[in-house]
């Protein structure tokens, strides 16, 4: 690795810290414009039910109501919330109208008003007359499948829309090797429907002005938001702007629009501004979920000396009411196992099913946190069965670079699991801890697990990233650039990867972002892409400032450009670094040529990649098992990660020790409950994500080895943190009591009763 | 969620307080920390005209040593109450109960006697107006049957505050004080046993002082809960040991504490008592945990207390 480097790698604040600690960043929810309104949006208390009738007359005549909005306000289109679908030639299914003639779950949005307060608008509410008639609702894909079952949509024979589809099979047949396995272990997994519990509750700002559409948004995909939001209200893509101000949420939630179509088709109808925000209880059963594999059939099998045979596996998605990302995060779920380890075959399937139930989008991790817990949970047994130590069999059956990557035609580009899995052994004291007795009403167990993630999702995917340079006389630059933008700390990374190529400051780097109308066009954030994909653009538009400026110096200096180099806002002939001049100098003279010379220096980088750079993993968990309560403690995490280069060392840790309390309350218990569709745990008190107070004794260590595609070696890390928290707590509470748990949220009772089964005789 | 609107009566004595109650006809609610209350506010599971504050009533701040008793204000905080030096001393279940109550950012907002008499709850009840007039007013709401065990025409929503348990174990008296004069009674006597009234108080009664006999303790505390950093118990057994024999209380499993007398504490007794509390103890779908476990923790709780107790003491 090259260690000259004088920004890149350093622990600096992140740009947002000081504005966010001083409580001066401005989110959705403080946005406040002159004569704005607010938007409150009426959704079905029915699971299912044909709207027989919307009639706001009564609501319209209320003082201090601007706008009621039904399905005969906007015009009819078929659309979805998933604005990824822009990211594959194809698109993916559309299944939703704005204001349907049918409720498909509790919640389903069937009219909306914009009043001057949240009173009258509440008020309002009440006052439209809706006319339901209830069909019978569905609420497991095993119901949904039978004979007879009540139809989500008509087009979607047995509530269907995906049937039982192989993807990325690859090898010979799965069952002919499954034959010659010496050990094998297979399993039925489920998981529950995780929300994605943000801070900030669901928001947008609308306003329709001049023609033009203005919308304040916490969307990861800004662009491609704006392209739906176009198409849904008749506007050409250049008469919409979508500005993204801080989001307190995100993990995903982020990918799918919200509450902007109600809050634009208020605007429009106000013609002002109007706000919609969601209240807690409406975030978590309106919001749409972490995709929701809600069931995992896996089977694996290797030899006696543990070289790995075949994997076979199914995964099926309650879509809950609409499609959104039900199909894809099945197929994410499939794509993440194929890199981890050397299967001779896999077969793979995935399923999608509609319910009555909210419709899920995306949550970090997609897919893949529900597949390592399967792989990996079969893996610790099967590695039981023949003997094997379970990091000898990861270290010896991972795959490495050149070989599979996720998609077809893509190669690992680089590997660094064994170093994760060499330096978490040690620091968790994995053989000597291993070795000790288990007994006592509370028992100690360890686990691992591992995992190869993506940065980005291309070539499956569209990943298309712009970044603009602009120097101004002084010296400094303007970066143009539009991730999303959660509190991940992309935007002061990007800037020190611009600052590390162009000699400058991290300070001297002005970011501007989160404006469509202001940056190119970006994918945005999703599929651990930000710092891969967008730096990859940085850096490319970076180079190209600095051939500009050395071009120019040349003149100035009277040598050739390339035995120039930039240092601390100083460009110097490389072998006489007394010949030198300031980069304001050399940046004010294009700006302010007298001599008919002026070109500013401005630098633009496209880049669409197609390479696979997979960031490892290894996590280890030591936990304590209550035999009498079936409480389990975890009592140290440790997250090992091949990060490739950790551009800012602090922001990834941040980043991978956020995951480890997701990571936690998944494994332990966040808890969607739902009853004939209504969602029980629709608050912080019962839906309940770790506290800091809460989290275990946990270490991060990164591995940097660099890899020769990413920006100065750099792989993704936005993801990575809450994979292997549930297979490696699952393996580790198989260490301490002898249990196999299979079923998420792994409970005391599920605990409790799966000991009682064991001792059972 | 915005409150709704109300009248705001600041006392500066028990007698004002008790005046601005009859003011309003009784359509009044007393604050303290309102920890608890602010949320009955903001999801309208109480419309009071008018909120009578309580904090600024000096005399009921203190906590004071003397003739045999320790005598604790209503409104000394959580936080201040587990830090005092007899507290820690003589009553170990009460620091320990204190200490597993929410976090202690809330330990210094709520009040010892605000915990006390906090409402009950249930995964149906604490909800918004939205859900629940989707869902059809249960008992507790004035509706005519409970939403989580049809037919049923008894509220069985789970008292949570985690102090009571362990006051109730070291025989704790309340004094009360109201429009028809003052009393002073056994803390595990305020309760009527039913979820959607939860204690037996008059109307306008307002809780002033807690006392416990001063008498050396050995206690332990037992809660269940998903959390260890903030959370309700879904089941807890408080247990003090004093020489004339343990009392052990068992709460956060329906609306009211049920107290234990062991007379004896061989494995025997131990037993029986914990299996005795299983059998009472009537749990029902009304918290994310499942009836049956929370019922099955109830005797393991209440076993590991007591043994715990037990085996400090040899």
């Amino acid at each position: 690795m090259d260690d000259d480097l004088r920004v890149v790698g350093k622990r600096v604040a992140a740009v947002d810290a000081y504005q966010k600690v001083t409580g001066t960043a401005e989110y959705c929810t403080n946005i406040s414009l002159p004569g704005m309104l607010v938007g409150k949006v009426l959704r079905s208390p029915h699971a299912h039910a044909r709207v027989v009738k919307v009639d706001g007359s009564k609501a319209e005549v209320l003082s201090g109501v601007k706008a009621i909005v039904t399905h005969q306000d906007v015009p009819r289109k078929v659309f979805t919330y998933n604005v990824m679908t822009y990211q594959l030639p194809q698109g993916e299914l559309q299944d939703m109208h704005l204001f349907d003639h049918k409720a498909r779950y509790i919640g389903d949005p069937v009219a909306a008003v914009a009043a001057v307060n949240e009173e009258i608008a509440n008020e309002a509410l009440r006052l439209i007359d809706v006319e339901y008639e209830p069909l019978p609702a569905v609420f497991t894909v095993d119901e949904a499948v039978k004979p007879g079952a009540p139809v989500v949509h008509d087009f979607a024979e047995n509530n269907t829309p995906v049937p039982p589809t192989p993807v990325f099979c690859y090898g010979q047949d799965v069952e002919e090797l499954f034959k010659e396995a010496d050990a094998i272990a297979e399993g039925t997994f489920s998981t529950s429907k995780q929300i994605q519990a943000g801070l900030e509750p669901a928001c947008s700002v609308a306003h329709f002005h001049d023609g033009r559409l203005t919308v304040w948004s916490q969307i990861q995909l800004p662009h491609m938001a704006r392209k739906m939001l176009a198409y849904l209200f008749d506007l050409p893509e250049s008469k919409v702007r979508l500005i993204q101000p801080f989001a307190g949420t995100g993990f995903g939630a982020g990918t799918d629009l919200c509450c902007e179509p109600y809050a634009c088709a208020l605007a429009i109808k106000a013609g002002a501004p109007v706000k919609v925000l969601y209240s807690r209880s409406e975030d978590f059963a309106n919001r749409i979920t972490r995709e929701h594999i809600c069931k995992i059939e896996m089977k694996i099998g290797v030899r006696k000396d543990g070289a790995p045979l075949a994997l076979k596996a199914k995964y099926t998605g309650d879509a809950g009411a609409y499609m959104c990302k039900a199909a894809s995060g099945c197929g994410v779920a499939l794509a993440s196992n194929i890199t981890e380890y050397k299967f001779e075959s896999m077969y793979q399937e995935i399923e999608a099913i509609y319910t009555n139930h909210v419709a899920c989008g995306a949550m970090r991790g997609f897919g893949g946190v529900q597949s390592s817990f399967a792989r990996e949970s079969l893996i610790d047994e099967v590695c039981e069965k023949i003997g094997m130590d379970p990091i000898e069999f990861r270290l010896k059956y991972h795959r490495n670079v050149g070989e599979l990557g996720w998609f077809p035609t893509t190669q690992i580009s680089s590997c660094g699991l064994d170093e994760c899995l060499r330096a978490g052994a040690e620091t968790i004291g994995w053989y000597e801890k291993k070795a000790l007795p288990k007994n006592g009403v509370r028992r100690r167990g360890l686990g691992v697990a591992c995992m190869a993630w993506l940065s980005g999702a291309q070539p499956m995917l569209l990943e298309h990233s712009n970044a603009i340079l602009k120097f101004n006389e002084d010296g400094g630059c303007s970066l143009f650039v539009s991730p999303g933008n959660m509190g991940q700390g992309i935007l002061g990374t990007l800037a020190q990867i611009a600052a590390e190529v162009l000699g400058l400051e991290y300070r001297d780097i002005n970011l501007i972002y989160g404006d469509t109308d202001l940056t190119g066009f970006d994918i945005g954030t999703h599929a651990s892409r930000g710092l891969y994909c967008i730096g990859r653009a940085v850096k490319k538009a970076a180079e190209d400032a600095r051939a500009q400026i050395l071009e120019r110096a040349s003149a100035i200096l009277d040598a050739p450009a390339d035995q120039l180099d930039i240092k601390d806002r100083k460009v110097f002939v490389k072998n006489e670094p007394e010949r030198s001049a300031l980069l304001s100098q050399i940046s004010n003279a294009c700006i302010y040529d007298y001599q008919k010379g002026c070109r500013q220096i401005v630098a633009h980088a496209t880049v669409d990649p197609a390479e696979f750079a997979p960031p490892w993993q290894a996590g280890f968990a030591e936990v304590e098992v209550d035999t009498q309560t079936g409480v389990v403690e975890v009592i140290r995490w440790i997250t090992v990660h091949d990060v490739g280069r950790a551009i800012n060392p602090q922001v990834v840790e941040g980043q991978l020790e956020g995951g480890t309390a997701q990571g936690i309350g998944f494994a332990l218990y966040e808890d969607t409950q739902i009853i004939h569709g209504k969602l029980l745990t629709d608050g912080f008190d019962k839906y309940r994500i770790p506290s800091m107070l809460d989290l275990p004794e946990h270490e991060t260590v990164l591995v940097e080895q660099g890899d020769p595609t990413g920006p100065f070696g750099a792989k993704s890390v936005g993801e990575s943190g809450l994979f292997l928290q549930v297979p490696a707590i699952a393996n580790a509470i198989y260490d301490a009591v002898g249990v196999r748990i299979r079923d998420l949220p792994m409970s005391p009772e599920r605990i409790l009763k799966a000991l009682k089964e064991k001792t059972a005789p | 969620m915005i409150l709704p609107g109300f009248e705001y009566r600041k006392a500066a004595s028990v007698a004002e307080a008790i005046a601005f109650y009859n003011d309003f006809q009784g359509k009044a609610r007393y604050l303290a920390g309102g920890t608890d209350l602010m949320p009955l506010l903001k999801y309208r599971l109480s419309t009071p005209a008018a909120v009578v504050d309580l904090k600024g009533i000096q005399e009921l701040g203190a906590i004071s040593a003397d003739h045999g008793w320790l005598t604790i204000g209503a409104n000394v905080t959580l936080f201040d109450l587990k830090n005092d030096p007899v507290v820690k001393e003589y009553f170990p279940v009460l620091c320990q109960s204190l200490e597993a109550t929410s976090c202690e950012t809330l330990q210094m907002r709520g009040t010892i006697g605000g915990n006390l008499l906090q409402d009950t709850r249930c995964i149906e009840y604490n909800k918004t107006m939205e859900w629940r007039t989707a869902r059809g007013f249960c008992l507790k709401m004035g509706g005519e049957t409970c939403n989580v065990v049809p037919h049923s025409r008894i509220c069985l929503s789970n008292y949570c505050s985690d102090n009571a348990l362990s006051l109730i174990a070291l025989s704790a008296e309340v004094s009360l004080a109201g429009p028809e004069g003052d009393k002073t009674t056994g803390l595990e006597k305020i309760f009527s046993g039913c979820g959607s009234r939860v204690f037996a108080l008059g109307p306008g009664e307002i809780l002033t002082r807690i006392r416990i006999p001063m008498e050396k303790s050995r206690g332990v505390y037992e809660k269940l809960r998903v959390r260890n950093s903030i959370d309700y118990p879904l089941a807890a057994v408080a247990v003090a040991m004093r020489q004339n024999g343990a009392r052990v209380c068992v709460g956060g499993v329906g609306p009211a504490p049920r107290v234990y007398d062991l007379t004896g504490t061989d494995a025997g007794s131990v037993r029986d008592g914990a299996q005795k509390a299983y059998t009472d103890a009537r749990a029902v779908p009304n918290s994310t945990l499942s009836p049956t476990y929370r019922r099955k923790m109830v005797r393991a709780l209440f076993r590991r207390a007591v043994n715990k107790i037990l085996s400090e003491g040899k």
